[in-house]
């Protein structure tokens, strides 16, 4: 996998192009072959977690815009260069990507729509959401269409006072207990894992570039400020 | 920059699951470019919705003519229902529906090839088979037969039946009570009661059996309730299958259009039909029969009834026939012929008429021209000529034809049905004559349930007869008295012979469901 | 026993995994039936137990119970096919084959339509245009650009996006951009050869 990002820098040079540049909101420059590799962690982690994690907006704008200026570039060169290939094989291997990213999105708000949907309800302004906007509109689309079908096919002809879903209790919530591989990245001085018990928690420390085996309840948090890296 | 316009318009295809082929990639950028960038994308938006929502493809692939037909259908959207408010649909379009028992469905019939207008031997069984297949699902739906639900109450579960096949009581030799049986009236053998169904065929014996409502005849579908002993099965009820509500058979079949028609689904429950309908509350439909063209009276009360209706014209005015007073000879059709042309120039007279009223001809069973077998094509052109040249709105149709009128469904006969089921009925009921033939027509579901020596019908086309799901109204046009009945939300009425009482007939007012009697008196 | 119609629809899912058996109306409507008779037995006895005879509250709750388990499988079964025919619109593209049609009901099919929908917005609004991302396509890592097909029917012409067009008759064997076959070896158009 790293070999992708690698193959790219040393195409990008090839074209001259090696300063492709792109700004995220908060000023933070990255260079392609950065933005490439933080998108194959995220799309890792993505992968691995038992739960949906914050959406990574401005990586995947960012790559699509990379895709896009590649791929403008490319019509200027002959199809039967080779370089025409290796490069176009570079732009398949990061649409790749994305798409899987999305698509891995994509099934776990299907697979945990009704927990979703509450927290979002629940979250307040100023806390980030885990669904993009157009994420959102896609799992209340998806959520309002599944209770009218299930409306017109059944409840409809139900006896009156059993006419509605309690949803709540039908909601299927991603397990937060399951065991993952995590690799640290920082040095992470207490974390707490529970210790067998209902109620012990014993404080480990975690060093750098080791590997452990944890429950994902207790990395969540160093997850997302990056701490660790799911394997 | 075409080039780009062409990759949107494959992405967008792409997006929805379709690819589309190259040709129709070119017709749809000719049909979009004039337009701006905004109006494109929605445009393109919407064809794509039509082209799902039209589900003729039969696989993802778009061709060019899914696009055109999808297009067509973008412009007229709002055009095509109102255009087709009063709809005449002739007895060889009625599309044709087989159940299939496995699926408990009924599918479309398609031909391999047109349906011949005389059948193969094999047509006249399966007319029959297709009847009884209505009827026997039908009835084992209702709730009499149907297996009592768990959980219910004692007293629901009393009254259940269970319908038996014919092979049944044929595999018994002992004496077997209380059997409720589903088959034709048939004489096998010269004289002798038969009832028969799909496995078999038994002897019946109707000594003490007690009739309930309505004209039994042979070849139509009993319900006979009794004892089996010594090979002949004893009835001691004979009763009709029950009728079914129009809404329930919609309930089990859903929306398939089974009247006839340019539209897929039916119409009855189209919300804007019903909504152009209240817009007119006091439309109505005018009935007459037996309007024998070459008696000058009975010109002289057309053009009386014309011009009483001119200032406020109806839908439309159906004439069924004969239109001949006299019996067909070889100078029939120049002589109708002749009629009709005059008929075309007093209607010319009352203009408002020729505007807004649409005349239907319905041929009955002594018109010159084909012999009277059902259904009956319309009159022939060589007759209807002059007339259509005068008023080009005229509508000459079948015999029996149906009429869509907004959501309302209308079938029209002009046959002595009544009278021929009168005359053969095995056990004729005493009271309300009227109300007895509504209730049989709604049970048997088929407008003659008659014998094939007694009122013959192409086999082939047994189909376009069938009354099932019920239609809003049946309009028979028979040589007794006009008469009005209902039976299970039908109306059923006869507007009596125009031109032999006195100048009698009948209007249907759709939005109310209501038939008015009318006549023309003297004056 | 109660509720045996609807843990007989659930079986029948459970035993099909693979595909997509007829929509079961009629078993549908019968466990309907059943909870409706249910349900007007239990009004008749609540009346009577709420009036003091308090003997008919065991049957009161035995039904009860009966209600609560037909729901949830009615509830589960069409679910469940609501799941599978999602799944459909991932395979087959948004047209269904015209046997798994014939197993849906109309219900069924209208949700089918609306995800598709839903999905086409939501993968509009990724990217813009022509660079939009199809989700459903590029299900395996990309090994080559182009790729050896062969063709299983006659599908006539097909345009790619270079704008080249490929007569695809039956058996024939071409390369061509892994991208624009996807779609149509997920239908079963063509084949990939290695």
């Amino acid at each position: 996998m790293a070999s992708y990002s690698g193959n790219l820098t040393q195409l990008s040079d090839l074209f001259g192009t090696a300063d492709t540049i792109s700004e995220t909101e908060d000023a933070e420059f990255l260079s392609a072959s950065e933005a490439v590799k933080k998108l194959e962690e995220s799309w890792l982690n993505e992968m691995l977690a038992p739960e949906l994690l914050s959406p990574q907006t401005e990586l995947v704008d960012c790559l699509l815009e990379q895709t896009k200026n590649m791929e403008e570039n490319l019509m200027a060169i002959s199809k039967s260069d080779f370089r025409f290939a290796l490069h176009r094989m570079e732009v398949e291997r990061i649409r790749y990507v994305v798409t899987s990213y999305l698509r891995i999105r994509l099934e776990k708000i299907e697979k945990f729509l009704g927990y979703l949907l509450n927290n979002e309800n629940k979250r307040q302004r100023n806390e980030p959401s885990l669904l993009t906007e157009d994420e959102l509109k896609f799992a209340q689309e998806l959520n309002s269409n599944t209770e009218t079908h299930l409306k017109t096919l059944g409840l409809r002809h139900m006896p009156t006072n059993m006419r509605e879903i309690n949803t709540q209790k039908f909601i299927t919530t991603p397990n937060r207990d399951s065991y993952v591989f995590v690799c640290v990245k920082d040095d992470a001085p207490s974390v707490l894992v529970s210790d067998g018990t209902s109620e012990g928690e014993i404080e480990v420390e975690l060093l750098k570039n080791s590997q452990h085996l944890l429950p994902y309840r207790s990395i969540s948090s160093l997850l997302q400020n990056n701490t660790v890296n799911l394997l | 920059m075409n080039s780009r316009f062409k990759n949107d318009i494959v992405m967008t295809f792409k997006l929805n699951g379709l690819t589309v082929r190259s040709e129709a990639t070119k017709y749809i950028i000719g049909l979009l470019t004039p337009l701006h960038k905004d109006e494109q994308v929605q445009w393109l938006e919407k064809l794509i919705d039509v082209i799902q929502k039209q589900g003729l493809l039969n696989s993802t692939t778009v061709e060019k003519s899914h696009v055109e037909r999808a297009a067509k259908e973008c412009c007229q959207n709002e055009f095509d229902e109102t255009t087709v408010l009063l709809n005449v649909i002739s007895a060889f379009d009625v599309p044709k529906f087989v159940y299939n028992t496995e699926r408990k469905k009924y599918l479309s019939f398609d031909a391999p090839h047109s349906i011949n207008l005389f059948g193969d031997p094999r047509d006249k069984s399966e007319m029959f088979r297709h009847r009884y297949a209505i009827l026997h699902q039908r009835t084992s739906r209702h709730s009499l037969f149907t297996p009592s639900v768990l959980g219910s109450g004692s007293t629901a579960s009393q009254n259940k039946y269970q319908l038996q096949p014919i092979e049944y009581l044929l595999g018994m030799s002992t004496k077997l009570t209380n059997l409720v049986v589903l088959g034709m009236l048939t004489y096998l053998t010269e004289g002798k009661l038969h009832l028969e169904d799909m496995t078999g065929s038994v002897p019946i014996s109707l000594k003490d059996t007690n009739f309930h409502g309505g004209l039994f005849t042979e070849n139509c579908f009993v319900l006979g309730q009794g004892y089996f002993q010594d090979g002949v099965f004893h009835i001691e009820h004979l009763g009709m299958p029950p009728p079914e509500p129009a809404k329930i058979t919609r309930t089990y079949f859903g929306n398939t259009n089974f009247f006839g028609g340019s539209s897929t689904s039916t119409l009855k429950v189209s919300v804007k039909l019903k909504a152009i309908e209240e817009q007119n509350p006091d439309a109505m439909m005018v009935f007459l029969s037996d309007v024998w063209l070459d008696q000058t009276r009975v010109m002289e009360k057309l053009r009386i009834l014309f011009a009483g209706y001119c200032e406020d014209p109806p839908i439309c005015f159906v004439l069924m026939g004969n239109f001949l007073s006299g019996t067909t000879c070889n100078t029939s059709s120049s002589h109708l012929r002749q009629l009709f042309k005059s008929l075309a120039e007093m209607i010319k007279e009352f203009p408002n008429l020729v505007e807004q009223t649409r005349f239907i001809f319905v041929p009955g069973p002594s018109d010159s021209g084909f012999c009277n077998i059902l259904p009956r094509p319309p009159l022939a052109e060589v007759i209807r000529a002059e007339f259509v040249q005068r008023i080009p709105s005229g509508i000459f149709t079948t015999n029996p034809c149906r009429i869509q009128y907004g959501t309302k469904e209308i079938v029209v006969l002009r046959e002595d049905i009544l009278t021929k089921m009168c005359r053969n009925a095995i056990n004729f009921p005493s009271d309300d004559i009227p109300q007895q033939f509504a209730k049989t027509l709604t049970s048997q579901g088929h407008l003659c349930p008659l014998p094939g020596e007694i009122c013959p019908v192409y086999w082939p086309y047994d189909h376009a007869l069938y009354l099932y799901p019920l239609p809003d109204v049946v309009v028979v046009g028979d040589r007794l008295g006009g008469f009005t009945a209902q039976n299970m939300d039908c109306v059923i009425f006869n507007p009596g012979p125009f031109s032999r009482n006195n100048f009698n007939f009948k209007v249907y007012i759709p939005i109310r469901s209501q038939v008015e009697d009318s006549e023309i008196g003297d004056t | 026993m109660f509720a045996q119609k609807g843990v007989e629809l659930v079986q029948e899912l459970e035993r099909a995994r693979d595909f997509l058996p007829p929509f079961n109306e009629d078993g549908v409507r019968q466990v309907l039936e059943e909870m409706r008779a249910l349900f007007e037995e239990n009004q008749r006895d609540a009346s009577s137990a709420v009036a003091g005879e308090s003997e008919y509250i065991t049957s009161v709750h035995i039904r009860h119970c009966a209600l609560e388990r037909n729901k949830r499988c009615l509830m589960a079964y069409l679910y469940n096919r609501l799941e599978r025919i999602k799944e459909h619109r991932w395979h087959f593209g948004s047209v269904l084959p015209s046997d798994i049609k014939a197993n849906i009901c109309e219900p069924e099919a209208q949700f089918f339509i609306k995800y598709s929908k839903s999905l086409a917005a939501y993968m509009k609004s990724i990217g813009e245009g022509s660079y939009s991302l199809d989700l459903t396509q590029n299900l395996k890592p990309p090994k080559n650009l182009y790729i050896q097909v062969k063709c299983t029917t006659e599908f006539g012409e097909f345009e790619t996006e270079d704008g080249d067009i490929v007569v695809l008759k039956k058996n024939s064997l071409h390369l061509l951009p892994r991208v624009q076959c996807e779609l149509l070896i997920a239908q079963g158009i063509l084949e990939h050869v290695s």
